[in-house]
């Protein structure tokens, strides 16, 4: 079976899904998984369906160079010896926030690979009332917060995350990055010949308020000017993404992701590009 | 003197706008643990 690899953070994995346990498992409801099924078609001899091996590389929380690397890995794992690139199907890609870094830190069980570290603007600290606030009190999350602030400590990735986002973390840096993981991860696909199609979860990707970060500099111009948006989808003007589209459009909200039927419509959306781009 | 408190001052400048930058940030990525 061909291979159909999604990339993201928690709005790819499916985080509060109605088939979500706690982010453990890629959810089926989601919008990468609704593409997936959109694939599914009748052999050309009509005795069986032709299906594609879903692979989720999303995890809840992940930044763009995290969403890269965690892309590019899978890409690597799972192309078949002999059948080569053409074993993968197409790759999509939900791009996520600029604001979260991704970090190889000295090696330890916790991390991701004993050695890959996540790091959010909510791994510092932060204050109980905020927490809760944030949690929308939600013990399993109460929970999952205590157990991952136990071994942020024990990484030392806490510390780190302090030293970041107060002593160098700023938007020209953050958009460097995520740029360079989008023109990185383009064109290792484009140089495999692998179809795919990325789209973003807030366009604060491109944009402060209605300013194109583009036009801060010519390097920044010429950096983007480097980024294929032929085979992008936004969800409106200004590069929208599926998050801001999901609240605008009012869709029912768990804590902090829209839930299943945003995913669905959102498919709907999608469908025509991303047949196009895949070559459907 | 005056060196002492202009120390203090922009120690002050700082942390405030690291909680601002923070506050901004958290506005719009939603947290989620993993």
């Amino acid at each position: 079976m061909r291979k159909f690899i999604a990339g993201g953070c928690s709005f790819t994995l499916g985080n509060e899904l109605s088939d979500d346990v706690n982010g453990k498992e890629p959810s089926r409801k989601s919008w990468a998984y609704g593409l997936n099924l959109a694939t599914r078609k009748p052999s050309p001899t009509l005795n069986y369906l032709i299906k594609h091996n879903y692979i989720c590389t999303a995890t809840g929380g992940l930044g763009n160079p995290g969403i890269a690397r965690r892309v590019f890995d899978a890409v690597s794992q799972h192309a078949n010896k002999e059948k080569g690139e053409d074993d993968i199907f197409c790759v999509v890609v939900m791009w996520s926030f600029k604001s979260r870094y991704d970090w190889a830190m000295p090696r330890h069980n916790d991390l991701e690979g004993t050695r890959w570290a996540t790091i959010s603007p909510w791994d510092t600290d932060m204050r109980d009332e905020e927490r809760h606030q944030a949690l929308a009190g939600s013990e399993v999350q109460q929970e999952h917060w205590k157990r991952r602030q136990q071994a942020m400590l024990e990484t030392g990735v806490k510390p780190f995350a302090e030293a970041i986002y107060r002593n160098a973390a700023n938007d020209y840096h953050e958009t460097y990055l995520s740029w360079k993981s989008i023109i990185w991860l383009q064109n290792i696909l484009e140089k495999k010949k692998i179809p795919f199609m990325f789209t973003l979860a807030d366009n604060s990707l491109f944009y402060q308020d209605f300013q194109h970060l583009k036009d801060q500099d010519t390097f920044m111009a010429a950096l983007h000017s480097e980024i294929d948006l032929t085979k992008w989808f936004s969800f409106g003007e200004r590069m929208m993404g599926f998050n801001q589209w999901s609240l605008m459009e009012k869709y029912e909200r768990g804590t902090t992701h829209p839930l299943d039927k945003a995913h669905e419509d959102a498919v709907q959306l999608m469908l025509p590009t991303f047949k196009k781009l895949i070559g459907e | 003197m005056f060196t002492w408190i202009k120390k203090i001052f922009n120690k002050i400048k700082q942390e405030l706008a690291y909680r601002k930058r923070l506050k901004e940030l958290k506005k719009k990525d939603p947290f989620i643990y993993k």
